[in-house]
């Protein structure tokens, strides 16, 4: 997991800051009332708060980072909407059971452990009349000069068509 | 033992049903033809007469296969005990429960499509198999082929959302592939690898698709009482149609497809065909024996088969797996595109994915049908460039006689053996051509009449004719527009021009700058035809109308159909009307409900969609964030590359990445959490415009009111609720 970055020394800095704190927690479905219990807690606090909370509500995986453990205990306590049905307990360091359980309860799992087949494509004797197309195809794309000749030829057949209908 | 179904349908049977399709299409081909050879047979044009006689004995074997169909389906439908042979015969409603259902994998592939409309349906399809009671039978997966980052990161979402309202973890899963080989048919097979073992059964959906639980347990129990059957397709039936172009061809499906489907049942049985989704197929012998190989020569001839489900039907039967359609099982739906336009793009994939089925119709080892429907499919198109050719042959050949002199139709005819002029045979023969082409409209409605609710759920008697009417008016204006189009397809594919794999609209409209782009090359066509005709061969300008009439109407018509105003005021007025616009059947009452819950849900205005939502967004990044894999050792030039998008994408807004860029720090989880806690904690000279008018927004919207009670708790419509902004710009009432 990154370090969170250190806090803004300024005081315009820091109010901006505790700004953006209080608007990423509305965002986060939290109410007004208790969004303001972090008015002095600027966003980058915030975010480390978030992840420490998140990775300890929701067990680690084998093989899973400490970046990725974060990022799916957020998701998971976001999808649980945390926030909002336990807006007293967020971030509290001792929650109460159901709420972890409901954070628990929104586990991600998008694929199923893998079975693998094989599905090989299939033989197909596509027959002489597709060897003589195929190889009709190959040589006009050997021979584009080919290909054009034969083009202007039907072209002109169709035009001596039209003149042998309009004048016989 | 074999079931009773099993003694009915017997390799006898098929001979005769299929012998006497043929024997109708023979015959009346047999008598136009000869009708047509003797009114030719006096020109002395004889090679150009020829050759229109055997254009026109192609296209009327056609037009007569078809209504083939109409009469042996209306005959079928019209037993006391339909049909014998229809898969559904073989599991009687008192014998469903004796049969145990098998584990099954409901998968729908989708690859750049509205998010919201995937997850609504899968939601409807879930809560319906779930109204079963056999839910623990049925796993759901969406794959997807999505490029776009948008789509990515929306179909995250709602797949996170839709699996955390239904409680479905671990039943509802959600893969994307980076790189989508082999188009859709890669996309399934690629499940079938991954996850093929583990189900005996899969159920293929579109992305538009909708199926009702019932139906689908029921296919289960189709496929367990009929070891043999590989595919068991079912036929969809168009829903949610809007716009006049949609609602017409809604109405004739409705109207018409019943008997059709009897019909194609009729002689097809066991060797029917797959129509790509709303099927269930069974997975052993598909992972088998269904893997496409490429086809010779490059596309757009070439090259990967994109018609997939017509060759997987084929390899299936090659194998001495049956297919079958049902065409008696209902709760199947599927939407159409909304207008002319959009449907003519649908064609052109389909021109050239039924174009390159031409390799296989000589391919040793398939079955004879299986061949029928690799031409039937080739026909469907290549029919409009002869049709196309026939008619600029007839006015040429009228602009010869009008040059020569010539008689057209000379004495002595056929006709006058029974004291009748050649005119008068000329005459029949359209009248016999007209009562092939309406005969199955007749039939319809009058099968339609017969069933115990009549014609009601077509909005009565009287609605239902002139829906009929509206409908032969609207599709005889199509035809000529259509013919062209696929005239244009065929041979722009056969002279090498490929098609890109593009998305499929499911909703929009058309207008005037679009219809006219689309239809300039028609309407001119039929000004010079109408011009010619008009100079050498005036007789022929009636008989030329209704072709002309399309052509010059084109815009107009393409304009008109493509809106949604006049579908819906038919609508009011019951016209055009179907059984499910009447009585909408649940399933499609949950869709709407459920599409209310995806549009509640969608982040408002101020947070963007999409990529934009997934840096911004403390959910959407998490969750984007969970769902992909680590690259803990990236080569140097990567990690430079990367910062220096991050940099770009944060001094200059989404605007400024390509989407391949986007698509690239998506796919990198450190970038994305670096880009989140980049926009959320950097002072605001580091970010660009967009960034902190989004910022600004938020935060004046957090401070103001209280949220609404309706929004408390719904974490993801948070944003839409804080922050849907007024028409003004301003944030709207909270």
């Amino acid at each position: 997991m990154n370090p969170p970055p250190p806090r803004p020394a300024t005081f315009p800095a820091r109010r901006g800051s505790i700004l953006r704190a209080g608007a990423y927690l509305r965002l986060c479905g939290l109410s007004r009332a208790e969004v303001e219990k972090f008015a002095d807690c600027p966003i980058e606090e915030l975010q480390g708060r978030l992840d420490a909370w998140a990775t300890r509500l929701v067990p680690p995986e084998p093989s899973e980072s400490a970046q990725q453990h974060a990022a799916r205990g957020r998701a998971q306590l976001l999808l649980a909407r945390v926030p909002g049905r336990w807006p007293a307990q967020f971030l509290d360091p001792s929650p109460p059971p159901e709420l972890a359980e409901a954070v628990q309860a929104e586990a991600l799992r998008p694929r199923r452990p893998m079975r693998p087949a094989s599905m090989a494509p299939q033989d197909l004797d596509l027959g002489p009349v597709s060897d003589v197309a195929q190889e009709t195809w190959r040589t006009f794309d050997k021979w584009p000069v080919l290909r054009g000749i034969t083009l202007w030829l039907l072209f002109s057949l169709l035009l001596l068509s039209v003149f042998y209908v309009v004048r016989f | 033992m074999p079931t009773a179904f099993q003694d009915q349908f017997t390799p006898e049977r098929m001979t005769r049903r299929r012998v006497a399709v043929l024997t109708f299409v023979v015959f009346v081909t047999g008598v136009a033809s000869l009708l047509m050879a003797d009114l030719l047979w006096g020109s002395p044009l004889k090679a150009w007469a020829g050759l229109v006689w055997l254009l026109f004995t192609l296209l009327f074997a056609f037009v007569a296969f078809g209504a083939a169909h109409a009469c042996y389906g209306y005959l079928v439908r019209r037993r006391r005990q339909r049909d014998p042979c229809a898969i559904g015969r073989s599991l009687p409603p008192g014998e469903e429960a004796t049969v145990p259902l098998a584990r099954t994998a409901i998968v729908m592939p989708v690859y750049n499509e509205p998010a919201e409309r995937i997850f609504a349906g899968l939601e409807t399809i879930y809560r319906s198999v779930e109204r079963t009671g056999q839910l623990e039978h049925f796993h759901f997966f969406v794959l997807s082929d999505s490029t776009g980052p948008d789509q990515w990161v929306e179909e995250e979402l709602g797949w996170a959302r839709l699996t955390s309202r239904l409680g479905a973890s671990g039943r509802l899963f959600y893969r994307r592939r980076r790189v989508n080989s082999n188009k859709k048919a890669g996309n399934l097979a690629d499940f079938c690898r991954r996850w093929g073992r583990e189900y005996r059964y899969m159920v293929v959906l579109d992305a538009d698709s909708i199926m009702a639980g019932d139906t689908i347990v029921r296919l289960v129990r189709l496929m367990e009482r009929n070891p043999r059957a590989g595919l068991i397709q079912t036929a969809p039936a168009l829903a949610r149609a809007r716009t006049l172009f949609a609602r017409t061809l809604q109405f004739a499906s409705g109207m018409y497809g019943p008997i059709f489907q009897a019909g194609l049942n009729y002689w097809q049985m066991g060797e029917s065909n797959y129509w790509g989704h709303n099927a269930i197929i069974r997975l052993a012998p598909f992972i088998a024996h269904c893997a496409l190989p490429p086809l010779p020569g490059r596309e757009p001839f070439g090259g990967k088969i994109l018609s997939h489900d017509f060759v997987e039907a084929a390899l299936l039967r090659r194998a001495g797996w049956s297919v079958w359609l049902a065409p008696d099982l209902g709760g199947s739906y599927e939407e159409l595109p909304p207008t002319l336009i959009d449907y003519v793009g649908r064609d052109r994939r389909w021109c050239q994915g039924n174009l390159q089925h031409f390799w296989l119709l000589f391919a040793r080892g398939l079955h004879g049908i299986s061949r029928i429907h690799f031409f039937l499919g080739i026909f469907a198109y290549a029919s409009s460039l002869l049709w196309l050719i026939s008619l600029l042959l007839g006015t040429l050949l009228a602009v010869g006689f009008t040059r020569t002199g010539l008689t057209w139709l000379p004495e002595p005819a056929l006709a006058s053996l029974i004291g009748h002029s050649a005119h008068w045979q000329a005459g029949s023969l359209t009248v016999l051509t007209f009562i092939l082409l309406f005969l199955p409209k007749v039939l319809a409605l009058a099968d339609r009449s017969c069933q115990p609710d009549g014609l009601a759920p077509f909005g009565g008697v009287g609605r239902a004719s002139i829906g009929i009417l509206l409908e032969t008016v609207v599709t005889s204006l199509l035809a000529p527009v259509l013919m062209f189009f696929h005239a244009n397809f065929v041979i722009v594919t056969l002279f090498g021009r490929g098609v890109r794999w593009t998305a499929q609209r499911r909703d929009g409209h058309t207008t005037w700058r679009d219809a006219a782009r689309a239809h300039a090359g028609q309407t001119i066509a039929g000004i010079g035809w109408l011009v010619l005709l008009i100079a050498y061969a005036p007789a022929l300008v009636p008989w030329m109308a209704p072709v002309l009439a399309g052509l010059l109407l084109s815009i107009f018509f393409s304009q008109l159909t493509g809106r949604e105003g006049p579908g819906q005021a038919l609508r009011r007025h019951g016209l055009l009307v179907t059984p499910e616009e009447r009585a909408a059947p649940p399933e499609l009452r949950d869709l709407e409900t459920a599409l209310g819950t995806q549009a509640a849900e969608a982040p408002g205005p101020t947070m963007g969609r999409g990529f934009f939502q997934a840096v911004l967004d403390p959910c959407a990044n998490a969750l984007h964030r969970a769902l992909q894999r680590e690259h803990p050792r990236q080569p140097a030039g990567t990690r430079r590359h990367i910062q220096a998008l991050e940099e770009k994408l944060l001094r200059e807004g989404p605007g400024a990445l390509r989407p391949a860029e986007r698509n690239f720090l998506l796919g990198d989880p450190g970038a994305m959490a670096r880009l989140h806690r980049a926009v959320w904690t950097r002072p605001r000279a580091g970010l660009a415009a967009v960034w902190n008018q989004a910022l600004a927004d938020i935060e004046a919207a957090s401070w103001k009111d209280p949220l609404p009670a309706a929004a408390t708790g719904q974490l993801i419509s948070v944003p839409r609720a804080l922050f849907r902004l007024a028409p003004g710009g301003a944030a709207g009432p909270l």
